[in-house]
C-alpha cells in the first residue's frame, strides 16, 4: 500500500506499507523481535508472557470492542431456572483466569455491552457476576441442580480456548461439584453452523465484536427473538419491545436510555454470562514512533509514524 | 529395461487414479459444508449458495463430481477454488518454494549424510562414530516442530541471522538453509546411520577381503567395490525420502513462513476444499512414482548383477 501524494486531505506519515502474511503468529512474533516485522498487530497468548521481558515498552494495550461471554441455551430445559444460570457465573472466578492465563491481557467483564460505547455501564450484572463460590453452591443446590450433575462447555478448537475452557470446568467443578466436561468442535465453522442450529445441548463459548458504535449492536444481533446470533433462543416479548421502542426514539438520548432498559432485562434473564473483555495487545519494532489501533482491532494506517 | 520402463509407466496410471479416487473420496467425506468453511462464521445470502453449488456442482453425487473433475484433470485443467482463484495458478506460484526447500534438503541429506556415514562406517567405535551415533539418535528422538522454533530463535533472534526467521524473496537461497537443514534433519540422521550400518557390514565382507589380498590399493577397495555395494539400501532410502521431504514439508513450511505447497494444502483442508488438495496430492504422488522409478534404474547402474526384463 503506497501513500497518495495527491491526496487533499491529512496526508500519511508513511510512505508505503507492506503486509506480511504469516501461517504461524509465533513467526511474527520472532520476526518482530528481530526487528524484520514493525507492528504485530496481535501477540499470540502463549508469547505474552516473553513479550513482556523482552519487549518491555514495545509490547502496548488498548481497548476493543471484543466481549466474551457464555452462552446458556434457553432451549435447554436443564437450564431453565435461572438460579442455575446466576450460580454457574458465581462459582466462576474470572480473575484469576485473567491473570494465571491471559497474564492480564483481559478485563473482567461484568456487562453485556462493551465499555466503548456511548451509554455502557461498568457493572449492570451485580452480584451475579461476583465471585461467590459459597452462594454459588447454595443456590445451585437449592435449585436442584442440573440433570445427571453434568455440565458440557463447548468451544472451537481451532482458536486458543482450550486452556480457559478447562480453567472454567474446573472451578465449576470445584465450586458446584458438578462434573463439567470441556467439548472441543473441530472449527469455527462448525460450531456456528450447530449453535445456528441449536442442537448444543450445553454451556458454549460466545465472542462479539461491534459491526457499528453503538450500545445496539450489543443487543439486537445477539438477543432479539430468531436474530442471526441469538446462540441462546432466547425470546422475550418484553424485550424486543424494549428494543423497537429504543429503536424509534427521538433523541440519542432517549434511544440510549431504552437501549439501557434492554439490558437490564438481559441482566435477569441471563441468556449469557459475561467473562470478560479483549484488549488489542500488539507489539512494534524499535523503528516504529507511532502505532494506533482502532476498537475494530485495526491497525490505524494514517498515524503510523517510523524513524 | 526399455520394456521394463514402459510397465513399470503403465502401473503409474493405475496407481494415479487409485490415489486421487481415494484422496477425493476422502476429501468428501470430510467436508461438511465448504461454502460456510469458505466464508466462516459470516451467513451466507441463498442466492450466493446456490450460484456456487451450481457452479462447483456441490448437490451432485460423489461419482459425478469425481468424473467431472478427473475429466478436466486429465485435459490439464485443475479447476478453480471456491473463490474463484485458479488452482493452475497457485500452484505455479507454491511449486517453486516447495522444489527449492526440498532440492536444499536433500543435498544436505546426500553430501552430509553420505560423508558422514562413510566415515562412521570406516572408523566403527572412533570418536566420530561415536559423536554421530549420540547426535543423529538425539535428532531422531526430537520432533521437527520443536528442532524448527528452537533453531529459528537461537539463529534468527539470538544470533541475529535475520533471514533465517521467515526468508525474504531478497534472501535467496541463504534464507533457505536453516529451513532446509531443519526439514533434512531426520533424513540427514536416517541415512547416516544407515551408510555407517551398510558400510560397516560389506568391510567385513568376503569381497573386499579379497580385493584386500589380491593387493589393490585401499582406496579402489573402498572408493570402487565396497562403496558401490554399499550404497543400494541407502538409495532406496533417499529415494523414498524425496517425496516425503516435498509432503513433510508442510511443517517446516509453516515454521519459517514460506508459501509453498504444505501451506495451500493445510489451507485446501481447512477450507474443505477437494480440488485443490487432490491436485497437490496427485502432483505429489507422480514424483514419488518417478522417483522411485529413477532409483530402480540406478539399481542396475551401481549393482551389474541386476537387471530387468
Amino acid at each position: 500500500m503506497v501513500r497518495n501524494d495527491a491526496y487533499a486531505g491529512t496526508k500519511a506519515k508513511v510512505q508505503e506499507i507492506d503486509f506480511k502474511i504469516y501461517q504461524d503468529q509465533e513467526t511474527a512474533f520472532n520476526d518482530l523481535l528481530a526487528g524484520n516485522l514493525d507492528v504485530q498487530p496481535q501477540i499470540p497468548s502463549s508469547k505474552l508472557s516473553a513479550a513482556k521481558s523482552s519487549l518491555g515498552a514495545r509490547m502496548k494495550q488498548t481497548p476493543s470492542s471484543v466481549i466474551y461471554f457464555l452462552t446458556v441455551p434457553s432451549y435447554d430445559p436443564a437450564f431453565k431456572k435461572i438460579e442455575i444460570r446466576q450460580a454457574i457465573s458465581m462459582a466462576i472466578d474470572r480473575q484469576q483466569i485473567i491473570d494465571k492465563i491471559f497474564q492480564g491481557a483481559y478485563t473482567n467483564l461484568k456487562a453485556w455491552v462493551s465499555s466503548v460505547v456511548q451509554g455502557a455501564r461498568p457493572d449492570t450484572c451485580g452480584d451475579t457476576c461476583a465471585f461467590n463460590p459459597t452462594k454459588a453452591k447454595e443456590m445451585f443446590t437449592a435449585a436442584g441442580g442440573v440433570p445427571g450433575n453434568k455440565i458440557a462447555l463447548y468451544y472451537n478448537a481451532d482458536g486458543a480456548h482450550k486452556e480457559w475452557v478447562e480453567a472454567v470446568c474446573n472451578q465449576l467443578h470445584n465450586n458446584l461439584g458438578v462434573t463439567c466436561t470441556p467439548s472441543p468442535i473441530p472449527t469455527f465453522a462448525d460450531m456456528r453452523k450447530q449453535a445456528r442450529a441449536h442442537t448444543l445441548k450445553g454451556l458454549m463459548r460466545g465472542g462479539w465484536s461491534f459491526d457499528y458504535p453503538s450500545i445496539e449492536d450489543y443487543l439486537t444481533p445477539l438477543y432479539k427473538t430468531g436474530a442471526s446470533s441469538n446462540d441462546s433462543q432466547y425470546a422475550n416479548p418484553t424485550f424486543d419491545s424494549t428494543l423497537a421502542n429504543a429503536d424509534k426514539a427521538a433523541t440519542s438520548a432517549d434511544a440510549i436510555k431504552g437501549y439501557q432498559d434492554a439490558e437490564d432485562i438481559i441482566a435477569k434473564d441471563l441468556p449469557t454470562l459475561p467473562m470478560w473483555t479483549k484488549n488489542n495487545i500488539f507489539g512494534i519494532s524499535t523503528a516504529m514512533t507511532h502505532v494506533d489501533m482502532d476498537l475494530y482491532a485495526n491497525v490505524e494506517p494514517r498515524t503510523l509514524e517510523k524513524k | 529395461m526399455f520394456r521394463y520402463v514402459v510397465r513399470r509407466l503403465l502401473q503409474m496410471i493405475l496407481v494415479f487414479f487409485g490415489t486421487t479416487f481415494i484422496v477425493y473420496w476422502m476429501m468428501f467425506l470430510g467436508s461438511s459444508d465448504p461454502i460456510q468453511a469458505l466464508v466462516g462464521e459470516k451467513p451466507v445470502s441463498e442466492s450466493v449458495r446456490a450460484q456456487l453449488t451450481e457452479q462447483y456442482h456441490l448437490d451432485e453425487p460423489f461419482i459425478v463430481r469425481y468424473l467431472i473433475y478427473m475429466s478436466n484433470l486429465l485435459r490439464g485443467d485443475f479447476g478453480t477454488q471456491l473463490n474463484g482463484r485458479s488452482i493452475a495458478d497457485i500452484l505455479a506460484q507454491a511449486w517453486p518454494y516447495t522444489i527449492r526447500l526440498a532440492v536444499l534438503a536433500m543435498i544436505f541429506v546426500i553430501v552430509f549424510g553420505l560423508t558422514g556415514g562413510i566415515i562412521a562406517g570406516l572408523r566403527q567405535g572412533g570418536v566420530f562414530d561415536n559423536t554421530t551415533l549420540a547426535l543423529t539418535l538425539l535428532v531422531i528422538g526430537i520432533p521437527t516442530f520443536v528442532t524448527g522454533y528452537l533453531a529459528q530463535y537461537i539463529f534468527g533472534v539470538k544470533l541475529g541471522v535475520s533471514a533465517w526467521i521467515s526468508p525474504k524473496p531478497e534472501d535467496g537461497l541463504w534464507g533457505y538453509v536453516l529451513p532446509a537443514l531443519i526439514l533434512g534433519a531426520l533424513s540427514l540422521a536416517t541415512a547416516i546411520r544407515l551408510t555407517r550400518t551398510s558400510v560397516g557390514e560389506n568391510l567385513r565382507a568376503d569381497y573386499v577381503r579379497t580385493a584386500h589380498s589380491k593387493g589393490l590399493a585401499r582406496r579402489r577397495v573402498i572408493g570402487v567395490h565396497l562403496m558401490r555395494n554399499s550404497l543400494i539400501p541407502v538409495i532406496t532410502f533417499l529415494g523414498v525420502e524425496m517425496g516425503n521431504l516435498m509432503g513433510g514439508a508442510i511443517v517446516t513450511e509453516r515454521i519459517f513462513n514460506i508459501p509453498g505447497v504444505g501451506f495451500q494444502l493445510f489451507n485446501g483442508i481447512r477450507l474443505q476444499d477437494g480440488p485443490t488438495v487432490v491436485a497437490i496430492v496427485s502432483i505429489l504422488v507422480v514424483i514419488y512414482l518417478l522417483v522411485n522409478l529413477v532409483v530402480d534404474i540406478l539399481y542396475a547402474v551401481l549393482d551389474p548383477r541386476i537387471r530387468y526384463s
